[in-house]
């Protein structure tokens, strides 16, 4: 069953961006504006995936994944940060408070899919044609 | 009755006669009591004998001779009797009781023999006999006057000193080894000693000078003792040539006016005893206020109390230091006003004891100064600091946008939404290509900031050199091979192993790399490794190409950010702060960029980086 990935990004074009490139790829995309209804989708969908930006409004992706470690009822998934933080410490800081791995902004098109399945498990991955 | 008092017996007589009235008043003078005691008959007449010629010491002997001429009817003495000068002369006195025909005292008649040099010659005898054995034994000129002031004694220093013999001396009055300025002032301060004799110094504070035979003066000083014997005191003085330590002295002073700071010496116990002009300049004291005085006279109020314990503990161990390390010190000036100082001090070892030198250097100026630049520098690091956080701050809010357009223009140009015609694809390529360049423009502006701001965190690890150039030329080999440019790379066989920053050093060789590539329009760019050895411990990587070359003007501030070099093609494109960029890591790697260029001729960036154990 190809998996599900939520989106927790401030920027309406970055998300655009990354849904419309996962949705391509045949991907289930649920997406939130902020960190507050970021942490209530994951909660409601509980997602194969949670790809989050680190500086939003509201709640930031630091107390997302905070938040989401500390839930007993949440359904544990990777959850990879994407930033356009990128001061030396940004990453481990991020990898710090629960985040797998960390990808800078702006996202290289071609390889960003790639990038993110890693955290996926083979039967979960999207077949796709090779183009 | 005066008439009696006349004829060849009155004038002509050796000794002095004098008629004294029953209440002490001159009434007759004759010439020898004129030649000994240096009044005129006219100038004696009518005034006191005790207030005229009798030493204030020898009041009460005057007294007692007429008491006892009273009685007896004639009275002999020995005595001293003073001069119209203030000199002193020895005198046998011999002295009748006149009546009147009704009994009552008509007058004294007194004579008055002048035994100066029969007394000098029989206290020479003495003293001779006595002293001169232990005297000759002292080092210094030993000259002793009796009561009347006339030499009576001189040792050979004494000779030698004063360039006179023995015999010219004796009997002498003691002046004659004074300079002639001195005399007059001398006859009243010799008198002055016998009234109340005591062990001294002569003159104290002043600087006293002895004349020789030849006229000439040298600097002395004297110290004075009485000495009681059968004959009357006497006064010995030892008196020392101090010419050498004068000028041993002269040339302190002059050494200490020479100092370019105020130096201010003190004793034992903190009294300041020499002080040069810059001290009295720096304190506004008078020379003469600051003799004398406790150092602490120039300390601050509230540092007064603590400093005599600091002075004890410098005693103790006593070594040229600066005073109150690390402390800021302060001066006190005349008018109450303070100024910063700098002090170092010395000890001073003289034949007085040991002193401590201070150097004292108001360094109001510099401390302004210091404070300036202070200023000057936390504004700096301020403006720095403010720049560096714009810069990170703006390469953050740009990228967010810069995500959009490299994104959309990806799956624009991965055809997800749909087929592109060739020209949509060109135009696709170019504005790519000019995010691209935006991107890079922006991830170099952040690295030179991070590196500024010391953020940039270096990752240590044994790296293999050949593999990061293998890498480099493996990304950037094809670009050379589309102008058509021979691409040599020449590297040890073996792996080079080296302490450094992986994708520092990456990053480093990419931009000399890509630059050779980019500015070279035809020929060759070698990428040469050479590993250290013993022989040369660091390693270089070579950048070689057959470019244009840089003009040496340019090649200064190549590395600046943003220079480019004029004439330069222009299509070229770059952050312009990629070279900067560049030798910043390679210094943060403990290496340089180096260059050798000339026009015409190509050039070669040489990258060099400590070895294996740096």
């Amino acid at each position: 069953m190809t998996a599900r990935i939520l989106v927790i990004e401030d920027d309406e074009a970055s998300r655009m961006l990354v849904t419309y490139l996962l949705e391509a790829d045949g991907y289930q995309v649920y997406s939130a504006s902020n960190g507050r209804d970021g942490v209530r989708a994951a909660l409601e969908h509980g997602p194969d995936l949670i790809l989050s930006d680190l500086q939003m409004p509201v709640m930031d992706g630091y107390e997302v994944a905070r938040l989401l470690h500390a839930d007993p009822g949440w359904r544990r998934a990777p959850l990879v940060a994407v930033t356009a933080f990128s001061m030396p410490g940004d990453r481990e800081k991020a990898l710090e408070v629960g985040f797998q791995d960390h990808i800078s902004k702006p996202i290289d098109p071609e390889r960003f899919v790639r990038q993110v399945e890693a955290y996926l498990s083979p039967s979960s991955r999207a077949v796709r044609p090779p183009r | 009755m005066a008439s009696d008092f006349s004829g060849a017996y009155w004038e002509h007589n050796p000794d002095a006669l004098l008629v004294i009235a029953p209440d002490g008043a001159v009434l007759h003078w004759n010439p020898a009591a004129e030649a000994t005691f240096g009044y005129t008959e006219a100038e004696a007449r009518g005034r006191s004998l005790a207030q005229l010629i009798v030493p204030p010491d020898q009041v009460h002997d005057e007294e007692s001779i007429c008491a006892e001429a009273l009685q007896s009817g004639v009275s002999v003495h020995e005595s001293v009797r003073r001069r119209k000068d203030g000199s002193l002369v020895h005198v046998n006195v011999s002295t009748r009781a006149v009546f009147g025909e009704g009994g009552q005292l008509a007058y004294f008649l007194s004579s008055k023999k002048d035994v100066t040099q029969l007394k000098v010659l029989r206290d020479a005898k003495l003293v001779e006999a006595r002293f001169r054995d232990l005297l000759e034994s002292t080092p210094d000129a030993i000259v002793m006057v009796n009561a009347t002031g006339r030499i009576v004694l001189v040792n050979s220093q004494a000779e030698r000193v004063f360039g006179y013999p023995r015999a010219q001396l004796l009997g002498q009055a003691v002046e004659v080894l004074l300079p002639q300025r001195y005399r007059n002032a001398h006859l009243g301060h010799r008198s002055g000693f016998f009234v109340q004799p005591r062990t001294r110094t002569m003159g104290a504070g002043l600087e006293l000078y002895g004349v020789r035979s030849d006229g000439s003066e040298f600097p002395v000083e004297i110290s004075l003792s009485p000495l009681e014997t059968e004959e009357g005191t006497m006064v010995m003085s030892a008196i020392r040539d101090i010419t050498a330590r004068k000028k041993a002295d002269q040339k302190f002073r002059d050494l200490l006016e020479s100092a370019p700071d105020a130096m201010v010496i003190v004793d034992r116990d903190g009294n300041i005893v020499l002080v040069n002009s810059q001290a009295v300049k720096l304190f506004g004291w008078a020379r003469e206020e600051l003799l004398g005085q406790p150092i602490e006279l120039l300390v601050p109020t509230r540092h007064r109390g603590q400093h005599p314990r600091h002075r004890g503990g410098f005693f103790t161990e006593p070594r040229t230091r600066s005073m109150g390390a690390g402390l800021d010190l302060y001066g006190l000036r005349k008018d109450g006003s303070e100024f910063p100082v700098e002090i170092s001090l010395s000890p001073l070892e003289t034949e007085e004891g040991l002193f401590v030198s201070s150097a004292i250097r108001d360094v109001t100026e510099r401390k302004r100064f210091e404070q300036a630049l202070r200023d000057k520098n936390l504004e700096l690091e301020n403006a720095a600091l403010v720049k560096d956080r714009f810069l990170a701050s703006m390469s953050h809010e740009l990228r967010t946008p810069l995500n959009a357009v490299i994104g959309f223009t990806g799956t624009l140009l991965m055809r997800l939404p749909g087929p592109l015609n060739a020209e949509q694809e060109k135009q696709l390529r170019i504005v790519q290509t000019g995010a691209r360049h935006l991107l890079s423009l922006i991830n170099d502006l952040l690295d030179v900031a991070k590196l500024r701001d010391g953020k940039h965190v270096l990752q240590w690890e044994m790296v293999d050199c050949c593999a990061v150039v293998e890498e480099v030329a493996a990304t950037l080999g094809p670009d050379a091979q589309r102008k058509g440019l021979a691409f040599v790379v020449s590297m040890p066989e073996h792996a080079v192993l080296v302490r450094t920053d992986r994708r520092a050093l990456a990053q480093v060789a990419i931009n000399l790399v890509g630059n050779a590539i980019k500015f070279t329009g035809q020929g060759q760019v070698l990428v040469q490794l050479d590993a250290p050895d013993p022989a040369s411990p660091r390693l270089s990587l070579r950048v070689q190409d057959t470019g244009p070359g840089i003009p040496l003007v340019d090649q200064s501030r190549l590395f600046e950010p943003f220079s480019r070099v004029e004439g330069a093609e222009r299509h070229q494109e770059g952050s312009g702060l990629g070279l900067h960029l560049s030798r910043k890591l390679a210094q943060a790697l403990g290496g340089d960029i180096t260059l050798h260029s000339r026009p015409g001729e190509g050039s070669t960036f040489i990258l060099d980086l400590p070895g294996a154990q740096g």
